[in-house]
């Protein structure tokens, strides 16, 4: 090779390499600052100061959300809608003229996380969108990545919001407040309600079971679904509860979980409790988990438990239940949404809800859940902070409570008895006791036929609903599935709660501490093993000692005092 | 090395691959720094406060490091020795088949899996070694008890190597044929002289021929020892068989990048570049020794 070659080479690889270094880094060098200017405009500072005034001109945002499934619209007239174009969508910009487009798109949960983490990791976020907890909230305040909503909120935010936010006493949007400024929208944590069982009753009625208090109950009515085979799936083909492998417990509001059977022994997995002495403890580690394990193991041996729980995914424990393969898991009030499904695949198939297994004293023990679980954020840097406070007043004020036009509201309601969402941001604001505050209400509505005393759109659609399933009941017809799961969820179950003996724990800590960031990740993952290894019989109960031990000496103990130590601080 | 012109042509064929590898490989290279900082992204790498080796230190204290170096080391070990051995055992096997047709034929057919990604693949797997799967419907004829091949911490490695093998086999073997079709065949007539039946050719000329290639390409897989396959075990494993399964790679995406501790999964990474260019300068080294091939 010789010089002059050499040279050329050099050459055309510098050459190539200041290209691509110019291409790195040419990312934002212009964003220059309308905004005051637009103040001057009366039209812009309508739109930009009150909850409900349209911009002069669209506006557009990118939003990183929640994946939708809008096949389950085919066939309808909205068979094309898509993230950018449906009812939410067209909503927001026929009264705000404002318009999203989709930087990402998850399925809620792990996926979606994920994104959150991809999109800060790369440091371009969305101008808005809702990120899962508050140690995110946290790194995207350090990392200066979000814009300060306080004036946004107090100019931008409807009255009602503002009232729903104060129902909660402060507890909801102080968790956003840094240094005194609001960073962002918290979710309103609606009350879970206890854990719910929710049971194929066409099974326990074809073998003759009673209806399940205590946890023997449980246990004897699914080794009868497993052992006689109700549904017809073939000899030992019949499966177990269903339950998440990556949540066992110990997540408020935790879909397929065991909370319900681990608060039974007085367990509170994965929370902050109060030792009774005015310390924080973590409940994985206390003394009462273990007997609750060793009933969980027991039940897993006996086939009791999904002998294949440690390798499914959500689809898989979806498709388990509504293809009748599986007759019991222990969820949520809502827990009728999830197998709604199974109405269209086999008519018979009938779902019950039991506040369960309750102990001697006939009540049941749920933990209470972070006031604030998630946050809606807007980028720093983005032209209308106040934005997000306005979609916000808008879907979870105007549209719920003030809208009246009737054909939008069909819109809508047509949306939900396909039991899709849409809105590009899923966040909830609402009422604490929002699930079972109108129970009664609406009770008396359905029997007298006369929805006038029902305040919000959601309830009147609701309404309709209700009563459309009741009528096809009555008449001998075949429910709609949606209308089914709504009516099994936010009346029978919910009514079935508000009667029940229901005790709440209050746990005392739901933020994270310094060594949380770097030993959190190793202390987690050592817990879901233990769960999964004890659970399935890899190792005994008696592990659980040798996990306690490990799980102090790894940083637990640290932690622990931290907690206390931030505890102590407030 | 007649004509100059001639070789820039052919470097300019090469410029896509190295614009490839300097924008890919090259240019992130100087996200190391990252491993003696803690890095917070809105700062940067110029803002974020230096912390010497504290993230290497808190690497060796976590309970899992050794753990997840030892999965990782196993896993792609076995994988480079069973991938090997099939690999050449399916090139003599197929080189034997004298129907031409069907050794075009059968050589495509196990090439094909190589096409598909872990994605499908992953599915595709869970569902054969299921509960309900076929496979636990044969072992059900004997007798056995089904068994959970993808949730069990004696299984899930032996079913990572099997899966894997049976993946790149095929494409592995094309080295074989080609270095196969390199033996002078005036040998294989001098053996037939001598009255060497199939099976002594092969023991005598064929496996001697290929032996250079052989050493060569294992030689050339001693720095995959740290790369057991990420898109594999990322799609197949779950909670319960971490123990066996978690690697360096999916350690790092999830602490690295999921949970946000981008300087603890730059200093995991680089330990693993570390080891990674140790093996490739004696992988060097040993090739040369052995069969007079340097890689640079």
């Amino acid at each position: 090779m010789t010089v002059k070659f050499r040279r050329t080479c050099s050459i055309l690889l510098a050459a190539l390499l200041s290209v691509a270094m110019v291409g790195c880094s040419k990312a934002d060098t212009s964003t220059t600052n309308t905004s005051s200017v637009k103040l001057n405009d009366p039209a812009w500072k309508e739109a930009m100061t009150t909850p409900f005034g349209a911009y002069p001109e669209t506006v557009t945002y990118s939003v990183g959300q929640m994946a939708t499934k809008f096949t389950l619209l085919a066939g309808s007239p909205y068979a094309k809608d898509n993230a950018t174009n449906n009812v939410w969508t067209r909503y927001f910009k026929d009264k705000l003229n404002v318009q999203n487009t989709s930087k990402f798109e998850a399925n809620d949960g792990k996926d979606y996380n994920q994104k959150v983490s991809m999109a800060i990791v790369s440091g371009e976020i969305p101008d808005i969108m809702v990120v899962p907890d508050y140690s995110t909230l946290q790194q995207l305040y350090e990392n200066d990545l979000i814009a300060d909503l306080t004036d946004a909120y107090k100019n931008s935010t409807s009255d009602r919001i503002k009232e729903i936010y104060d129902s909660y006493g402060g507890r909801v949007l102080d968790s956003a407040k840094f240094d005194g400024k609001l960073m962002a929208l918290p979710t309103t944590e609606i009350s879970h309600g206890p854990g719910i069982l929710w049971l194929r009753k066409d099974w326990m009625d074809k073998l003759g079971l009673q209806e399940p208090k205590t946890m023997d109950d449980i246990e004897h009515i699914i080794k009868e679904f497993v052992e006689k085979d109700p549904g017809g799936n073939g000899a030992g083909k019949t499966v177990g509860l269903v339950v998440d492998n990556e949540n066992v417990a110990g997540i408020s509001g935790g879909q397929y979980t065991f909370n319900n059977i681990f608060a039974l022994y007085g367990a509170f997995p994965k929370q902050w409790m109060d030792d009774g002495k005015g310390n924080a403890v973590y409940g994985s580690i206390q003394p009462e988990m273990k007997p609750a394990l060793t009933k969980l193991s027991d039940m897993y041996k006996k086939g009791l438990i999904d002998r294949q729980f440690a390798v499914r995914t959500g689809d898989d424990r979806k498709a388990l239940l509504t293809s009748g393969k599986s007759g019991s898991f222990i969820d949520n009030w809502w827990g009728s949404w999830i197998v709604a499904d199974s109405l269209k695949l086999n008519k018979d198939a009938k779902w019950v809800s039991y506040v369960a297994p309750q102990s001697e004293d006939g009540s049941v023990t749920m933990f209470t859940g972070n006031p604030s679980s998630s946050y809606l954020v807007v980028r720093k840097g983005f032209e209308h902070p106040e934005l997000a406070a306005k979609i916000v007043s808008l879907q979870y004020d105007y549209q719920r409570y003030e809208e009246k036009d009737e054909a939008t509201l069909k819109e809508f309601s047509d949306y939900s008895a396909l039991n899709v969402s849409g809105s590009p941001i899923v966040i909830n604001i609402d009422y604490y006791d929002a699930f079972y505050r109108n129970v009664g209400i609406m009770k008396h509505a359905l029997e007298t036929g006369d929805p006038s005393e029902l305040k919000s759109n959601n309830d009147i659609s609701a309404y309709h609903s209700y009563k459309s399933y009741l009528d096809s009941v009555k008449s001998g017809k075949a429910p709609d599935p949606n209308a089914w799961a709504g009516y099994t969820a936010s009346i029978t179950t919910a009514s079935l709660v508000e009667k029940s003996n229901i005790k709440e724990v209050n746990p005392v800590f739901f933020g994270s501490t310094a060594s949380m960031a770097l030993k959190w990740p190793t202390l987690s993952k050592m817990e879901l093993e233990m769960y999964l290894k004890i659970i399935t019989g890899d190792q005994t109960p008696d592990d659980f000692d040798k996990f306690v031990d490990t799980w102090k000496k790894t940083g637990g103990d640290l932690i622990t005092k931290e907690v206390n130590e931030a505890l102590a601080a407030k | 090395m007649k004509n100059k012109k001639d070789q820039t042509a052919f470097h300019l064929m090469l410029a896509p691959g190295m614009i490839f590898l300097i924008i890919f490989s090259f240019i992130p290279m100087f996200g190391i720094v990252m491993a003696f900082q803690n890095y917070v992204p809105a700062k940067g790498i110029s803002g974020s406060s230096w912390v010497g080796l504290d993230n290497f230190k808190f690497m060796l204290q976590i309970p899992d490091s050794k753990q997840i170096f030892a999965n990782t080391i196993i896993i792609a070990l076995w994988k480079i020795v069973v991938g090997t051995i099939v690999s050449i055992v399916f090139a003599l096997l197929l080189n034997e088949i004298r129907v031409r047709f069907a050794k075009r034929f059968m050589q495509t057919v196990v090439y094909l899996p190589n096409f598909l990604s872990w994605a499908i693949l992953a599915t595709v797997v869970m569902n054969i070694f299921s509960y309900e799967g076929p496979v636990n419907a044969f072992l059900g004829w004997f007798g056995i008890d089904p068994v959970l091949f993808m949730a069990s911490n004696t299984w899930f490695r032996p079913m990572l190597i099997l899966t894997d093998v049976w993946k790149g086999f095929g494409y592995g073997s094309i080295i074989y044929l080609a270095s196969l079709t390199a033996i002078d065949p005036g040998l294989y007539e001098a053996a037939s002289m001598d009255g060497a039946n199939r099976f002594k050719k092969l023991w005598y000329v064929t496996l001697p021929g290929l032996m250079p290639t052989i050493l060569l390409v294992t030689t050339l897989n001693l720095p995959n020892v740290l790369n057991a396959g990420f898109d594999q075990i990322f799609n197949l494993y779950n909670p319960l068989v971490y123990q066996t399964a978690d690697i360096i790679d999916t350690y790092v995406y999830r602490v690295g990048l999921v949970e946000r501790q981008y300087s603890l999964g730059t200093a995991v990474g680089l330990l693993r570049s570390v080891v990674g260019i140790i093996l490739i300068l004696s992988a060097n080294k040993l090739a040369q020794k052995l069969t007079d091939y340097r890689i640079f």
